[in-house]
């Protein structure tokens, strides 16, 4: 009997043994030896129906096309100094339809959050004399001597609508002093963590939830008269327009 | 040996034609020795062959987009570069909601533009109207490769090996250039410079005389935030502790009784987001001011009479009462005939030479 026991408690011990072992394995599979992501696809969508290069939107009864969408990627600010060539932009004009190449930090960066924006410590230098991607001039932000980190502009036949984003508030304590402290709003917007998805959707319907599209809705320098630029950013900010899949 | 000699020279000749003839001759400022130089960035420094690329520059509407428009469109040197309409338009009609600021003494300042606090060299400043697309200025963003090709002639290549040791343009050149121009458009030569510096009593009227001790007194407080070397800064009194910001609320709206202005442009508080800089702008330079009519931000003020009526009301409107205004703000009492000596006063700031100087035309 107690030997009986004894086999049987050996058993189990052998059977938990290969439970965990099984279970390593798994993980590992799952997450050790996931390739690591060197490009995703962006892919936009309206209502769940994809967006593709050309096509029009219709969104309250309009045809509305997309002339401008571009958008920053880039690992939060670290201490470890970062390089314009850290930073990916993806241009709808440019790369729509093909595959996003991520710079190797934000490869590494993919499994703990990386954002749509630029880091503080290279938003606000001399942009003529930035290498790519911070030398795309419709990017400039030059009123903040900054970077948009996203833009959006639509267009129908009757209206036309845009949504730039980018660090506002970034004037300095002394009148004769750049920036040098972050700005009063970032504006930076953190994606959620990739477990090994390559697919990065744009969900523009996420975005205009809560405003109409037109021309007095617009946000682009985001003053006073701008009432739509809370809504947006509060849209961007609950992380359902940007969602790996 | 005659023969060898003078290959040598041949020799020596066509290396120094093919070397890169950048021109390092430093700018020399024409400022009177009483008055300071300003400062230059270190990664600018101030040279003839940049001010003259500069100039080629400004007036060349090769710059904006459409060819319609080139910086000394909305910058007029017979209005000390500023420009006589109440706002300005784009090269393709956008509508830019503030008045065109005079060029005069802009080396000196330590901000730029109506309202920012954070742009504090033209290097960074020449970026907006050359590329803001909100509004559209010059219009570069999306042309830059169009509008730098139209500088691949002789003449420009000429001017950029000049100033740069490369006769190829790039944005960068000519942001450090046309920075070069501006800087160099000092105006120190007024009447009043000849009276107050100079020691010539005949150099302005009895009238003037009066007028300026009018501005200067304590009972007008204009000095405090037109003082200094360029009647621009702000500075320190009896009643207020040290303020280095030069940007004020002169109280010329207030349209919900705290001090707001219309949403359409409040000023500072658009760019630093704090709230004491609502209705906040820079108090711009005197040195011309008869010439830059009209005045304030919007271009709300026709003539000088119009703006010291303002002050003398202590605001306009609803402004007048408005809790942001600054305090130096409070109203005066002025006869006509004060009034006609003030602005005799504000005429002596004029600086012809400035106004009509070859060195700062069209080449």
């Amino acid at each position: 009997m107690l030997n009986r026991t004894g086999n049987l408690a050996g058993k189990r011990v052998k059977l938990n043994l290969r439970i965990v072992i099984l279970g390593m394995f798994f993980v590992h599979v799952l997450y050790g030896c996931a390739p690591t992501l060197t490009d995703v696809s962006v892919r936009l969508f309206y209502q769940g129906e994809e967006v593709n290069c050309g096509d029009f939107v219709n969104i309250a009864g309009a045809r509305w096309e997309v002339s401008n969408f571009a958008f920053y990627l880039s690992t939060p600010e670290t201490s470890e100094p970062q390089r314009a060539e850290d930073v990916v932009l993806f241009d709808w004009s440019r790369d729509c339809g093909n595959p996003l190449a991520l710079s190797p930090p934000i490869q590494e960066s993919l499994a703990s959050g990386i954002q749509v924006g630029v880091p503080f410590s290279l938003n606000h230098l001399n942009p003529l004399l930035q290498s790519h991607p911070l030398n795309v001039s419709s990017m400039f932000w030059s009123w903040q001597s900054g970077h948009k980190f996203l833009r959006l502009d639509m267009k129908s036949e009757q209206s036309s609508w845009a949504y730039h984003l980018g660090s506002v508030g970034c004037s300095s304590a002394s009148a004769v002093r750049s920036p040098e402290n972050a700005c009063k709003y970032p504006n930076t917007v953190s994606l959620s963590e990739n477990q090994g998805q390559s697919e990065l959707q744009v969900h523009l319907d996420k975005l205009f939830e809560g405003i109409a599209l037109k021309a007095e809705n617009r946000c682009v320098m985001h003053g006073a008269n701008e009432t739509s630029c809370d809504v947006l950013y509060n849209n961007l900010q609950r992380g359902s327009v940007f969602q790996w899949h | 040996m005659a023969l060898v000699r003078l290959t040598l020279l041949v020799c020596l000749f066509g290396l120094s034609a093919c070397q890169p003839v950048k021109q390092t001759t430093p700018y020399q400022w024409d400022i009177p020795e009483q008055f300071p130089k300003p400062i230059v960035p270190a990664d600018n420094p101030m040279t003839d062959a940049k001010v003259q690329l500069g100039r080629h520059l400004f007036y060349d509407v090769n710059l904006s987009a459409n060819q319609s428009q080139s910086c000394a469109s909305c910058h007029m040197q017979q209005f000390a570069f500023a420009e006589p309409r109440k706002t300005s338009v784009g090269s393709q009609g956008d509508v830019v909601r503030r008045n065109s600021l005079a060029l005069v003494n802009v080396a000196y300042n330590g901000s730029l533009t109506w309202a920012h606090s954070g742009l504090t060299t033209l290097e960074q400043q020449i970026l907006i109207p050359l590329f803001s697309e909100e509004p559209i200025e010059l219009g570069v963003t999306g042309n830059e490769d169009i509008i730098l090709s139209r500088f691949d002639t002789p003449q420009y290549k000429a001017l950029f090996e000049a100033a740069f040791g490369n006769s190829e343009a790039n944005f960068d050149y000519i942001v450090k250039a046309l920075s070069s121009f501006v800087r160099s458009l000092v105006s120190f030569n007024s009447a009043f410079d000849r009276y107050a510096y100079a020691g010539e009593d005949a150099a302005i009227s009895e009238s003037a005389v009066r007028g300026l001790n009018l501005f200067f007194s304590e009972r007008l407080e204009c000095q405090h935030c037109h003082g200094g070397l360029n009647f621009t800064q702000s500075s320190k009194h009896d009643f207020q502790q040290l303020d280095l910001r030069p940007f004020h609320n002169i109280g010329l709206f207030n349209t919900d009784g705290n001090g707001a202005y219309p949403k359409s442009d409040q000023g500072l508080i658009e760019v630093s987001k704090e709230a004491r800089d609502m209705g906040h702008f820079r108090a711009p330079t005197l040195r011309n001011i008869a010439r830059t009519a009209p005045y304030f931000h919007n271009g709300s003020a026709k003539t000088l009479e119009e703006v010291i009526e303002h002050y003398a009301r202590g605001g306009t409107g609803e402004g007048i009462e408005s809790p942001l205004k600054s305090p130096f703000l409070k109203g005066f009492a002025l006869t006509e005939e004060e009034k006609q000596d003030l602005v005799a006063f504000l005429h002596t700031l004029t600086d012809e030479s400035f106004l009509t100087n070859p060195a700062f035309g069209a080449p």
